[in-house]
């Protein structure tokens, strides 16, 4: 088995972004950092340099798509994958054309466990 | 009494001026009228000349008179005109005769005046009021009528304003000269015509209407007639009097107008639509942001319980934690279909029980057709074929048109819901709108039929009434975007829609749906 792997997750919501952490760790292969504060993601992103970022999308201070975007831009996230996890599905919040959501993966909330597992181990295996 | 005191009485009593003289022109006798008339007795009169109680000028003319009558014995009649007593011009008839002695001599003349004076008068004023009618008629812009209540309508009279209007002379029209005014209405509007005019004679009361005639020159005309029976003294019809107008310039104006108004309301109404969908989508989508975090919050929790508690000890709680999950999902699914109904012109397709989308939909009008104590007829067929179809909006479909039926009905009634399965055939033909464009010859259809027992819908309504804002329950509330919803929704499923008056009473809406999936 591979090396336990650092994930980002940031989410205003913190007590979802609280059960992720302890679900994901649970299985020992994960450490899990939250940020709640969008607009201090890149940042702690930067010192963090986790594995994979779970990206928000609707957050009170800042938008996830817009810092998806700039954290694409940025060659320091070049080799981070970034998954959405929002409540909302791509259907509706691809409708902004302000914020494309291209190519990026996205969860849809609710998620369960076994989903975020699947995800993970899909995106930190390629 | 002698003769000659019989006649002198004779003539005093009547009413006219009577007199007579000699050939040489005097006065030999006359009666109490003529007296009055000039103002002298008999007794003085007698002997006198007409140029003893005349001015010279008309003594002249009627010495002159009395000359030609006794150069021509005979009978002399003239009018004229002579000043009575008071002075005032008086319009007379002179009647005047010759006679002769017993030797068969001319020997005088008798004469006596009729005063027409009050009959020039009212001669004058009839004559003044039919022309001041006739001036009225020449100016009233239409055709001013009098005619039998007959299959011709046989004119008496017709004013010439119908030449304008039908291009025909007026008296070709009376008595059916030439044609009758039956033969330039409209040949579809002749019942209609016969009915309204039988109805107002009927009630004895005015009535109008509004047809097409037939231009000479091949136009046609609309026009307005508003006309009302006339009764003599024992209640029989005698004839119809009335106007009739030409209203073809209002016709066009007012169909331009329609026009305007229909693009206008087809406009608002795609406006209200998209705002209305708009806002129900912002809502769903805050809604669903608002409830998916916490549902989110509770799927994690479980998960995480679910691990933290392992052993035997806990099933309970595991199966708790099942429960639980499948209630999060199911809340989830219901945010979801608040989405999808945002998003309206999507369809979510699913292999449907027919039977279970007109079960369900009848629970949910369950309510309303209890309370109006409305009773459900079915006619179902057996192994109907499953439809593939967003059962949400075709439950919204039938939704809306049982209770239309229910709203149709009011109390009491029954609901009559025949469904069977069909081959497409010309015999259907007449359904729905674009009914060529979604099935094919022989095409296999699934046909649901609501029928009410209600009093129907008026034609001009329900030729427009998949329109929006059509509406016959205004008053009620009715916004008349329900049928519309409906028909798009129907369409969108490539099926068609039908809202007809049964023969005998109530309306029937048809539904046809495709049993096979429609390629969208």
């Amino acid at each position: 088995m591979m090396s336990t792997k650092k994930i980002l997750i940031v989410d205003d919501e913190e007590k979802f972004a609280q059960l992720v952490k302890f679900n994901l760790e649970l299985s020992g292969n994960y450490e899990v950092s939250i940020q709640n504060k969008g607009k201090d993601a890149i940042s702690t992103a930067k010192e963090l340099s986790p594995d994979l970022i779970f990206l928000d999308i609707i957050m009170p201070d800042a938008n996830g798509v817009e810092l998806m975007r700039q954290m694409k831009g940025d060659p320091f996230f070049s080799d981070i994958p970034i998954v959405f996890l929002s409540a909302l599905s791509p259907a509706l919040e691809g409708t902004d054309p302000e914020y494309p959501i291209g190519d990026t993966p996205y969860l849809v909330k609710p998620v369960t466990k076994d989903q975020l597992l699947a995800c993970l181990e899909c995106q930190l295996t390629r | 009494m002698d003769t000659y005191n019989f006649l002198q009485v004779l003539i005093d009593s009547l009413p006219i001026p009577v007199f007579y003289k000699n050939i040489q022109g005097q006065y030999i006798g006359c009666n109490r009228a003529f007296g009055d008339m000039i103002g002298l007795p008999r007794e003085q009169l007698i002997g006198k000349t007409v140029y003893d109680v005349s001015s010279q000028e008309m003594a002249d003319m009627y010495f002159q008179k009395d000359k030609e009558l006794f150069e021509h014995p005979g009978m002399q009649v003239y009018e004229w005109k002579v000043r009575d007593q008071k002075g005032q011009l008086r319009e007379v008839i002179f009647h005047k005769a010759t006679f002769t002695n017993e030797a068969g001599e001319l020997s005088g003349l008798i004469g006596a005046i009729f005063d027409i004076t009050e009959s020039k008068k009212m001669e004058d004023a009839l004559r003044r009021s039919e022309q001041q009618l006739k001036m009225l008629v020449a100016n009233v812009p239409g055709i001013i009528y009098r005619c039998a209540n007959d299959p011709h309508w046989t004119v008496e009279y017709i004013s010439d304003e119908v030449e304008a209007i039908t291009g025909y002379p007026a008296a070709e029209f009376v008595n059916n000269r030439v044609r009758s005014y039956a033969s330039v209405i409209h040949p579809d509007d002749q019942d209609m015509v016969d009915r309204i005019v039988q109805e107002g004679v009927e009630k004895k009361s005015a009535y109008t209407i509004e047809y097409r005639v037939l231009h000479a020159q091949g136009a046609v005309r609309w026009v307005y007639e508003r006309g009302q029976g006339v009764f003599d003294d024992t209640g029989k019809l005698s004839c119809l009097d009335g106007v009739i107008m030409d209203i073809t310039e209002l016709k066009v104006a007012q169909g331009e107008l329609r026009k305007t108004y229909e693009m206008l309301m087809k406009t608002q109404s795609q406006l209200v639509s998209a705002a209305k969908m708009e806002v129900v989508g912002k809502l769903a989508s805050g809604v669903a942001h608002e409830v998916k975090n916490p549902l989110a919050i509770i799927l994690m929790g479980i998960d995480y319980l679910r691990h933290e508690l392992k052993g035997e000890q806990y099933k309970n709680i595991h199966a708790v934690g099942d429960d639980m999950r499948e209630a999060a999902v199911r809340a989830d699914r219901i945010v979801k279909e608040l989405l999808d109904f945002s998003k309206a012109s999507e369809l979510t397709l699913s292999s449907c029980s027919i039977y279970d989308i007109l079960e369900k939909s009848l629970f949910l009008v369950k309510y309303q057709m209890d309370k109006n104590r409305i009773e459900l007829k079915k006619d179902i067929a057996q192994e109907l074929p499953q439809v593939v179809v967003d059962e949400n909006k075709i439950i919204q479909v039938f939704v809306n048109l049982f209770l239309n039926a229910v709203q149709a009905m009011g109390v009491k009634g029954t609901l009559t819901l025949k469904v069977y399965e069909t081959k497409f055939s010309q015999a259907s033909e007449g359904i729905g709108r674009r009914r060529g464009d979604h099935f094919y010859l022989g095409e296999s259809v699934i046909v649901v039929e609501v029928s009410d027992s209600g009093s129907g819908i008026p034609q001009d309504v329900l030729e427009n009434i998949f329109d929006p804002f059509v509406t016959t329950k205004r008053f009620q509330g009715g916004t008349g975007l329900g049928l519309s919803v409906v028909h798009n929704i129907v369409d969108m499923h490539k099926g068609v829609i039908k809202i007809e008056n049964k023969k005998n009473r109530g309306v029937r809406a048809t539904v046809m749906l495709k049993s096979r999936p429609p390629k969208i």
